[in-house]
């Protein structure tokens, strides 16, 4: 994986599991309705009391109370064998599908979800050659392939570029040369200096330019030839066949009995057909096995024991070439392969997420509706600079900054929610948050920020007050303010969280999976109160704004939603002498112990990542 | 992050390090806001030959705004000799342009947010475009052309990954400079 630390975020597409449909089987489903409406609907056994304003929008109805205070402690020990299963498991094989990095998300504005490169659907915009960066028409794509049909050409060795030089190029005496090159010309590839008079027979070009027509004279490989070959043999079929293959059904059904007839046995064709006095249609197989020239491999052998393993070529260059040459002196220039500008679609809804501009050198985009600008996103860093993220001591408390940051227009209250020990692994580490709920400021102008950087920081919901600490850690660790936030900014706030990591078997030769690497799941709940036009709530709602525009009646609605993410904290290193298990007495005894059930409700299963509340 | 007497502060806010070794600064455009740390080589000596009795080209390289050029980096315009006449052509940085440790560039043209890792080499009148991101120990062909949104890597580079649409906000360097 990634290096230390990352923060991936699992799509909601993971928990869409066979299972949500046969719940929802009482509804029929209707292709001309928003498949979202079916796919995220709240299984009829909870408590059906539907907003007024958005059907689709279920309400939430959590299972475990979220309150973090009301939580017993002592008995957190049994609660967790017994919620395990409600966990987000990052270990499951399954949920590695679904985990990415925040900057690889979308959002559906209509599904109010959280959209991934696997529930997106792609939709190309033009094709262009990476190399000369010139548009190729769709229509020439599919006539002429796609690779570039101008002058890049790749090495065929070393996958560079190519450049254009005159034969008699030489950089020792410039003075010589007159002012327009003349031919005959190389492709020379200034990375690994493979020119193409190094092939056997030497390819040397007439003129600078248009080299894609000048090669293709030059080179026939012995595949070129064999599919102008067959193409050649099909036509012809096709051409007697012509007057049979009409468009009426008949033709349709001869031409599926062709097929099948010659799938069973060449036996077969002088039964069935003849008897209804047809002409005999058949369509004969260029159907050639490659054959194994026993005096050509012989030749090659010579040839290798001759050359060396040296001007052999390896696999990669091999297979980049459809004649599979043997030997580096055989290998052609390459066509740069084209890339394409695609523009995204939500897989539910079919609602345009991405649409770059069609011209191919912007990098601008029309519609551009991704995730960093709808979630709050999260940070870790360490709050003890000599922690090592590939080299945790087992048994020893480490502390980690974990920072929310609101992309929103709107203050927000967080809750972050994790199991107490790490699920899915027998070598569970301890976790804590030290203050699980908070509240993150909205993004504002920037200019609001420094006029009320005077002010002091922001009362938190336990309602103390918590200065940005300046001194070191250590004297902080015996502040009884630890379960408060640690900093709080103007759109982003930073906790503290614990983790306990215990002594782990080095397991990474012996199976397939690292037992040491040390990934925290974490549930986030976002509450927080959006402006919503009345106009925009018949056509699904969009992001709430503060622009007021439309001039519409504004209210306020509590808006929740809710996702799991995954912290890579770090791979737990060897066990160091002189720390030793401290199970019973906890460095610090949390005063707000993290829930320890964070639940996989079904505000996660089957809602949409986010809900009104009327 | 360090002692306040290691960056000369101009008024466009470009941090220069005093230790960096800046060669022709006469020839070279800083945009503003960017960072030159410690070791660091800009050749602005190396600029265009023009015949004689015409007015040389001013600029060797520009530089945008908010760029970052860490320890030991060299930047050095590209050369190559044209119709016998061999000479240095201008090289043009975007904004938010990381170059990492001890990488030599040559490039002709880099665009808006690039970030160019560790011990990379960019080759000779290569062209980068924007949002793009080079993995540590990079090594572009002279005279190649890495489009948008990619990701190179190897030797020589070639693209191995599409970046996502968010991109550019990934490869901003606004943070970085308020940090120095």
């Amino acid at each position: 994986m990634s290096s230390f630390p990352y923060i991936h975020i699992s799509c909601p597409c993971n928990e869409d599991r066979p299972q949500t449909l046969t719940i929802d089987s009482a509804r029929p489903i209707s292709p001309s309705k928003s498949p979202s409406k079916h796919d995220f609907s709240f299984p009829p056994a909870a408590p059906q009391t539907p907003t007024k304003r958005r059907t689709l929008l279920a309400p939430f109805t959590p299972s475990v109370s979220f309150d973090a205070t009301n939580l017993d402690l002592d008995d957190d020990e049994e609660l967790t064998d017994e919620d395990e299963e409600n966990n987000f498991d990052p270990r499951d094989p399954r949920s590695a599908f679904s985990l990415f990095p925040i900057e690889n998300l979308l959002y559906c504005e209509d599904c109010h979800q959280i959209r991934c490169p696997r529930c997106v659907q792609d939709e190309i915009v033009c094709w262009y050659c990476p190399s000369c960066l010139f548009e190729v028409p769709s229509s020439t794509v599919k006539s002429d392939g796609n690779r570039c049909t101008r002058n890049c050409y790749l090495c065929p060795v070393c996958t560079a570029l190519l450049a254009v030089i005159p034969v008699n190029h030489s950089t020792l005496n410039p003075g010589s040369t007159s002012d327009h090159p003349t031919g005959p010309f190389n492709l020379f590839c200034s990375h690994c200096h493979w020119t193409t008079s190094d092939l056997s027979p030497p390819i040397q070009l007439e003129k600078p330019t248009s080299i894609s027509a000048q090669l293709s004279k030059l080179t026939h490989s012995p595949q070129d030839n064999e599919f102008t070959r067959l193409k050649q043999h099909y036509a012809q079929q096709l051409g007697n066949a012509q007057e049979d293959f009409t468009n009426s059904p008949a033709a349709l059904t001869r031409l599926m009995g062709l097929y099948t007839g010659l799938g069973s046995s060449s036996g077969s064709h002088g039964g069935g057909r003849k008897g209804r006095g047809v002409k005999k249609l058949e369509m004969k197989e260029v159907d050639r096995p490659r054959e194994v020239i026993e005096e050509r491999e012989m030749e090659i052998v010579e040839r290798m024991a001759k050359a060396g393993l040296n001007a052999t070529t390896n696999a990669k260059q091999r297979l980049s070439q459809p004649h599979e040459p043997r030997f580096i002196s055989d290998l052609t220039p390459t066509a740069v392969l084209l890339r394409t500008k695609r523009s995204k679609r939500c897989r539910a809804c079919r609602h345009i997420l991405v649409k770059p501009e069609s011209k191919v050198q912007t990098t601008r985009f029309r519609i551009r509706l991704v995730a960093l600008n709808y979630i709050p996103s999260l940070t870790i860093k360490r709050l003890d600079s000599t922690i090592a993220w590939n080299n945790l001591t087992p048994h020893k408390t480490h502390r980690f900054l974990l920072t929310v940051t609101n992309p929103l227009f709107d203050p927000i209250s967080v809750s972050l929610l994790t199991p107490r020990r790490t699920p899915g692994t027998a070598f569970a580490s301890r976790v804590t948050i030290l203050c699980p709920e908070f509240e993150v400021g909205a993004n504002t102008d920037v200019w609001d920020d420094a006029l009320m950087s005077t002010k002091p920081a922001a009362v938190t919901p336990s309602g103390v007050a918590t200065p940005p600490v300046a001194g070191s850690f250590a004297s902080f660790s015996k502040d009884p303010k630890m379960s408060t936030v640690y900093e709080q900014k103007r759109n982003y706030t930073s906790v503290v969280i614990e983790v306990v990591p215990p002594e782990i078997p080095d397991t990474r030769d012996t199976r397939i999976r690292d037992e040491r690497l040390l990934e925290i799941p974490i549930y986030v709940r976002v509450e927080f109160e959006a402006e919503v036009d009345r106009d925009d709530e018949e056509g699904g709602g969009g992001r709430p704004s503060h622009s007021g525009a439309s001039g519409g009646a504004v209210q306020r609605e509590k808006v929740e939603y809710s996702y799991w993410c995954v912290v890579g904290v770090g791979r737990v290193g060897d066990p160091v002498e002189g720390v030793v298990a401290s199970e019973p007495n906890t460095p610090v005894r949390t005063p707000v112990g993290t829930p320890v059930k964070a639940p996989r409700t079904p505000a996660a299963m089957r809602t949409p990542l986010r809900q009104v509340r009327s | 992050m360090s002692q306040k007497s290691e960056y000369i502060q101009t008024e466009t806010g470009n941090k220069v390090s005093r230790k960096s070794l800046i060669i022709g600064s006469q020839n070279i455009i800083l945009g503003g806001k960017t960072i030159i740390q410690a070791d660091c080589c800009i050749r602005g000596d190396l600029r265009r030959l023009v015949p004689q009795g015409q007015n040389a080209a001013a600029v060797a390289i520009a530089v945008g705004r908010y760029c970052f050029l860490s320890k030991g980096c060299l930047l050095r315009p590209p050369s190559k000799t044209y119709r016998g006449q061999f000479s240095y052509y201008p090289m043009k940085l975007g904004d938010h342009v990381f170059v990492g440790e001890g990488s030599v560039v040559e490039a002709a043209v880099i665009g808006s947010y690039v970030n160019i890792g560790k011990n990379c080499v960019i080759g000779k009148f290569s062209i980068i475009k924007d949002c793009v991101r080079i993995e540590d120990g990079t090594v572009i062909a002279p005279n190649s052309v890495i489009p948008s949104f990619s990701s190179v890597e190897g030797y020589p580079g070639i693209v191995v990954e599409e970046l996502p649409e968010t991109a550019a906000e990934m490869l901003e360097l606004k943070e970085l400079y308020k940090s120095i």
